[in-house]
């Protein structure tokens, strides 16, 4: 178990005042916190700053850090007795589960529970009748799997304190129906499979945040489905008919003749299937060109350029 | 395998009661929340008859997450909520119209 150093976690002096402490806290919360920081890491660190906060705001648990940092600067492990060299012999665990383990080494095993009574909000007062943690995931899923009613296997892993204070794992492997037209950041709440109850409380629910992989052909906007065509630029100047790339069956496009690029065609209830309605499957053209062009295409192109009076820039000699 | 797990539809309301129970909160903190426009009853006039749509569920334990961990007031919790929510979309529309910018471009 490694040696945490709270105060330079919290980028503060070790003589800073609970002032200086509580302004680093927040300044670090702020960046950290996972409702405000979705990037990968900064739950993990604001759980170390928490804890940092939590042992440095309180002067009793301050006291008994700094006899124990104080302790270790002279080679020996005041907490425990014993040299420190044998006290973090352990350099396998995880970074987080060192956090714990260090703070419970310090504070007890139920020092983690006793955070749960600080919060002002907490609804049970014995801390033996804790309710289980809720859990939030993200659950990614195809696009195609939104089409129609899909059942779906899902597994995850659940941290949670046991009555103790240890923390514990339990893996969870479950069937979910996947409802036809979820969208994505719609949430599915699985009641009673999160973390388990302390005493005869209910165990905690998980809430699934559905999101779409990103399709490699299709886009979701609301309940429609875009679908970027590419066209050449004699099918867009003389119309055609194209056999769309199927995701929930075959649909044919008429192309009108003269079609510009970024023109969109709309098929009717060919899009994702909605809470009222289906949506629309929405064709965003583009116009590509050959890569290259051989003598006759370029005799052609040549011919075109000698008849066609189209000028893509006029706009540009009448300004308004 | 565990069977088939419970899934509540949309439309599934909590009591004030069960909104604390199921947010891990106090009677007290949920009144805070109704009274600053952050936890919206969709029916009852008094808190004994409050009725709340399942999906307020999240807004309520993230409020009271933000409430605890950064010390933030609860008149201004429901700025800092609609902040987060609106550049979280703002975040998701920019991804959406960037994949459909280079699917353009490609």
């Amino acid at each position: 178990m490694e040696f945490i150093d709270y105060y330079s976690l919290l980028g503060v002096d070790p003589t800073a005042d609970d002032k200086a402490i509580k302004t680093a806290y927040r300044k670090l919360a702020r960046k950290y916190h996972p409702d405000v920081s979705k990037l990968p890491g900064t739950e993990e660190k604001f759980k170390q700053v928490a804890e940092a906060y939590e042992v440095l705001h309180s002067a009793e648990k301050r006291a008994e850090y700094d006899a124990l940092r104080e302790a270790r600067s002279r080679g020996f492990d005041a907490h425990s007795g014993q040299a420190n060299t044998d006290y973090y012999a352990d350099n396998n665990a995880t970074a987080n589960q060192d956090f714990a383990d260090f703070f419970n080494s310090i504070f007890g095993a139920t020092g983690s529970r006793n955070r749960q009574q600080h919060r002002p909000e907490t609804r049970y007062e014995d801390v033996n009748q804790i309710k289980g943690d809720d859990v939030e995931l993200e659950w990614p899923i195809m696009l195609e799997d939104t089409l129609a009613d899909t059942t779906k296997q899902i597994e995850f892993i659940i941290p949670f304190y046991d009555h103790q204070g240890y923390q514990q794992k339990i893996k969870k492997s479950l069937n979910v129906k996947i409802p036809a037209g979820v969208s994505d950041g719609e949430r599915i709440r699985l009641k009673g499979q999160g973390a388990p109850g302390h005493g005869n409380v209910p165990s905690g629910d998980v809430y699934l945040t559905i999101r779409l992989i990103p399709h490699p052909l299709f886009d979701v906007e609301a309940n429609n489905l875009l679908l970027t065509l590419p066209l050449a630029p004699w099918e867009a100047a003389l119309g055609t008919k194209i056999i769309l790339p199927p995701l929930s069956g075959k649909i044919q496009i008429a192309i009108p003749a003269n079609s510009q690029a970024g023109q969109r065609l709309r098929v009717k209830g060919k899009g994702l299937v909605g809470k009222k309605s289906c949506g629309d499957l929405i064709a965003v053209l583009k116009i590509v060109m050959p890569p290259t062009l051989n003598d006759s295409s370029k005799l052609l192109w040549a011919q075109l350029a000698e008849n066609a009076s189209f000028d893509p820039r006029r706009e540009w000699n009448n300004p308004s | 395998m565990t069977p088939l797990s419970e899934i509540h539809s949309p439309n599934f309301h909590l009591s004030f009661e069960e909104l604390c129970l199921s947010a891990d909160i106090s009677k007290e903190c949920l009144l805070e929340l109704v009274a600053n426009d952050i936890a919206v009853p969709v029916t009852g006039t008094l808190p004994q008859q409050w009725q709340f749509h399942v999906t307020c569920l999240i807004k309520v334990k993230k409020a009271a997450r933000l409430y605890r961990d950064l010390d933030i007031d609860w008149a201004d919790l429901g700025l800092v909520l609609n902040l987060l929510d609106e550049i979280e979309q703002l975040k998701n529309e920019n991804s959406q119209l960037k994949q459909q910018l280079a699917r353009f471009f490609q």
